[in-house]
């Protein structure tokens, strides 16, 4: 299974910190994102907001990035710290 | 030896400081900033901040915005210390602090640190106001890898 956090208000507008999926092999993230879509259909208007931003395993990725199972993987908008 | 942390109670700046300075004999320069809270932001009263954050991943993008300024940078001590939770007008949010033999590099780096943070730390700040709250916007930039 992998973890799938979500951040900000990405996490308000889905109303869930994370979720556990199962991936399957050779996906990428911009295929995750449908395959999430698919399981939660109401989520779609914002998951594939084109400002997302996705890290794996705590790292930046592009969304052709291929995620394999175990994978720490988030998405969450542009950040405001500092 | 750096300092990474991040936490929602206050930090103390002298005390920061003497570790900067008696970290290496050979430090000439320590640049340190703070950022805080505004009363006023883009016209609207802040009654006080709600940061969120990606534990794990901010301190792993701290420790490579320090490694990236040091390829750049001869840096001894440097500190970075973000706090979350709630946080109040005139409340202490962030601090970088740099030493260095000389001033241009701490200078410098103390910047480029603060330039990434903002840029890439996994930090998300809502603003609660008289009138309701709402999530921060970024500044327009580019930041996909």
């Amino acid at each position: 299974m992998s973890k799938i956090m979500f951040f900000g208000q990405l996490r308000e507008q889905l109303d869930c910190e994370d979720i556990e999926l199962k991936v399957p092999y050779g996906m990428t993230v911009a295929q995750l994102k449908k395959h999430i879509t698919f399981l939660y259909p109401s989520w779609g208007r914002y998951i594939h907001s084109s400002y997302l931003l996705q890290a794996v395993n705590q790292e930046l990725v592009s969304t052709e990035y291929m995620v394999k199972e175990g994978d720490e993987i988030a998405f969450f908008p542009p950040v405001t710290g500092g | 030896m750096d300092y990474i942390s991040v936490q929602t109670e206050d930090f103390d700046i002298a005390q920061i400081y003497r570790k900067l300075r008696s970290d290496d004999l050979n430090t000439g320069a320590i640049v340190v900033f703070t950022g805080l809270v505004r009363e006023l932001n883009q016209q609207q009263q802040v009654r006080y901040l709600e940061l969120e954050h990606y534990a794990g991943m901010v301190e792993r993008v701290l420790e490579k915005i320090i490694h990236d300024a040091r390829c750049k940078w001869a840096l001894n001590c440097v500190s970075v210390i973000h706090r979350i939770g709630c946080l109040e007008p005139s409340e202490q949010i962030v601090f970088v602090g740099v030493a260095s033999a000389h001033r241009k590099d701490a200078f410098g780096a103390a910047q480029f640190i603060m330039d990434m943070l903002k840029r890439d730390v996994p930090i998300w700040k809502r603003e609660v106001t008289p009138q309701g709250s709402h999530w921060v916007q970024p500044e327009l930039r580019v930041n996909k890898p």
